[in-house]
Parts: C-alpha cells; structure tokens; sequence
C-alpha cells in the first residue's frame, strides 16, 4: 500500500470515528433545571410584556384621540380667525373709500383705494404698455421695410451701371 | 412509546409544565447531540438546546399529531444552530495543521484512543472552519449526524441539488484537508 492509500485509509477512520462518536452531556439533570427554569423566566417576562404592551397600546389610542381634537380644535380657530380678520378687511376697505370718496379724492391715494379699483388701475397700465409695444413694433417693422426698399434701389442702380460699362466696352 | 409520547405531548399542549420535563429528559441527549456535532462546541451546544426547548414550549401548538416529533424537534434544534453558526463570529479555532499528533493517534488502529466531547469538538471545528456555511451545515448534517437527505432538505430549504452538491465539495474538501496533513505526517522522520 502506498503512503496515499495508507493516509486515504486513515483520514476514512478519523471520520468514522467522529461519525460513531457520541457526544454526551455533562450534567443532563442540571440541563433539564436550566431549560424548565428558563421557561418560567420567559413566560414572566411575556406576562409582563403582555401587561406593558396593552398599556402601551391604550395609552397609543388616548393619545391619538387627543391629537386628532387638539388638530379639529386648531383648524376650527384658524378659520375663525380668517373670517374675523377677512371680515374687518373689508369693513374697513369700504369705509376708507366712503371716506375718499366724500373727500373727492378716490384715485389720489392706492390706500383709499378698494382691490377692484387697484385692479382695474393695473389692467389699464397692462393695457397701455401693449399698446407702446405694439406702437415699437410698428416702428421696427416699418424702419426695416425702408432698409429693405433702399437696398434695393442700390441695387438697381449698381445692375444698370454695370450694364452700361459692360455695353460700352463691347462697342468699342 | 410513540402514543405514550404523544400523550405527554397533549399534556405540554395543555401547559403541563411536569410532562415538559418528561419531554426535556427523553430528547435533550439527542437535541445535544446535533447541536453538538453543527457547532463543536460543548457550552455552545447546551446553549443551542436550552433556547431550542423555549422554542419547542412556546410553539408546541403548531406540531402536528401526524409529524414525528424528534423530526420536528431536529427542524428546530438545527435551525437554532444555524442562526448561532451565522451570528457567531469565527474563533480562530484550532487549526489541524496542529492537532497532526492527536490525527496520528486516532487513525492508528493498534492505538484504541477514546474521543472525548473537547477533542471531538476540536476536530470538528478544525474540520469545518474553512468550508462555506452551506457546506459546513450540509456535512454537519448528513455525515455526522446522519440524517437522510430529505430531512436536510427540510432542515436547511436546500433543494435536492444543492444538498448533493454542497456535501460533495464539502466532502472533498475535508478529505483533501486529512489526506495531505496525514501524508506530510508520514513523511517526517
């Protein structure tokens, strides 16, 4: 048998020994303590999770009630408020323009002014700058059409001279 | 012995703490064992079965009548293995470059050398330290604890394939590993 086989054989023993090998416990009654011992450690400590985890839940849903009333609550106060505060806006936007207008000033001021007459004021200005830029454009357009005609009556004229230079040299 | 242990097992179901002790005291030498022979490891083991047991308590509602139970116990005992194997780091075990004296003396047939659980560990580690988890999990299970395919492949989820294939390299790998340290051996004066 060669010194391969030999150690193939021998590798085959070790695992068969470690295969056959029995590992026994130490102290299996001691084993048995700890396992039993644990159990009533975990079912404790699940009684007591159990306990925590409901109060946490109870605790979790007041919680949310009182978040979703504190939430309703708030919404409630703000549009309280807008409407108040919207409200006397308006009641003194009308007084201020009563009161321009019995001074005869309506369009003096942008205080005594109401949003409708702002705004009417400010489509007017839109108005007017359109029409400027429309007047420009005009202008534009009409300053190119001249360019364009002057070109072309250079042009002309630069064609007939060169036609008449062109004739007189072939007269000769 | 199968219905007097399914008697018992009624009673757990019912939480009868003292015929849980009967179940510990007839299983927890086999829990050992396969927990002994994944890890290598006397403390490791013990801790494995221990948390096993609490396992089997807490989930005894869910075997079956029709299972075997030490299948179902193996199932568990395993898998809490595996978790320990994955959660553990790797101890930089003893290598078996080194353990060539105590290799010479097991393989040689004139010498009747006894295994002890330390050594026995020892050479397990030394043996699965550098195979991949997959194949460290497969040989634990199929060569030394000798469980059937089919139980491994319940015990890992590996398919039929993966089993083969995984027990194949680790086979080779292992006997690769013996082959040369116990040939070097031989070698030296």
């Amino acid at each position: 048998m060669n010194p391969e086989d030999k150690a193939r054989e021998r590798a085959n023993r070790i695992l068969r020994m470690l295969k056959e090998y029995d590992p026994e416990i130490k102290y299996p009654g001691k084993l048995t303590d700890e396992i039993l011992g644990s159990i009533a450690d975990v079912a404790q400590l699940n009684e007591a999770g159990s306990k925590k985890t409901n109060k946490m839940i109870l605790l979790n849903i007041n919680f949310r009630r009182l978040v979703a009333a504190a939430a309703i609550l708030l919404l409630g106060i703000l549009g309280y408020e807008q409407y108040i505060i919207l409200n006397r806006i308006n009641q003194l936007e009308i007084q201020l323009e009563e009161a321009a207008v019995k001074k005869g000033a309506a369009n003096s001021s942008p205080f005594t002014q109401t949003w409708e007459t702002r705004a009417i004021a400010n489509f007017r200005k839109i108005k007017d700058s359109n029409r400027s830029l429309a007047e420009k454009a005009r202008d534009v357009r009409d300053m190119m059409k001249t360019i364009d005609r002057n070109s072309s009556v250079r042009a002309d004229s630069y064609r007939a001279r060169a036609l008449d230079k062109y004739n007189s040299m072939t007269m000769r | 012995m199968q219905r007097a242990l399914q008697e018992i097992i009624r009673a757990v179901k019912d939480g009868n703490k003292p015929a849980f002790r009967e179940l510990v005291e007839a299983f927890q030498e086999r829990a050992f064992r396969l927990a002994f022979r994944m890890l290598g490891d006397e403390e490791d083991a013990r801790d494995v079965v221990q948390d096993s047991f609490i396992k089997m308590w807490q989930n005894i509602q869910t075997y079956r009548d029709n299972e075997i139970f030490a299948c179902w116990m193996n199932r568990i005992v395993s898998n809490t293995a595996i978790d320990r194997i994955r959660s553990k780091k790797r101890q930089p075990a003893v290598r078996l470059e080194d353990m060539h004296r105590e290799l010479a003396d097991l393989s040689d047939e004139s010498n009747h050398h006894k295994l002890e659980n330390e050594e026995a560990g020892q050479l397990i580690c030394a043996l699965t330290e550098d195979l991949p988890e997959k194949q460290r999990i497969v040989f634990s299970l199929r060569d030394l604890e000798g469980l059937s395919s089919e139980e491994t492949e319940a015990i890992t989820g590996f398919s039929e394939d993966m089993v083969k294939s995984n027990l194949y390299h680790a086979r080779k790998t292992i006997r690769e590993k013996l082959d040369k340290i116990l040939t070097y051996e031989r070698k030296e004066p």
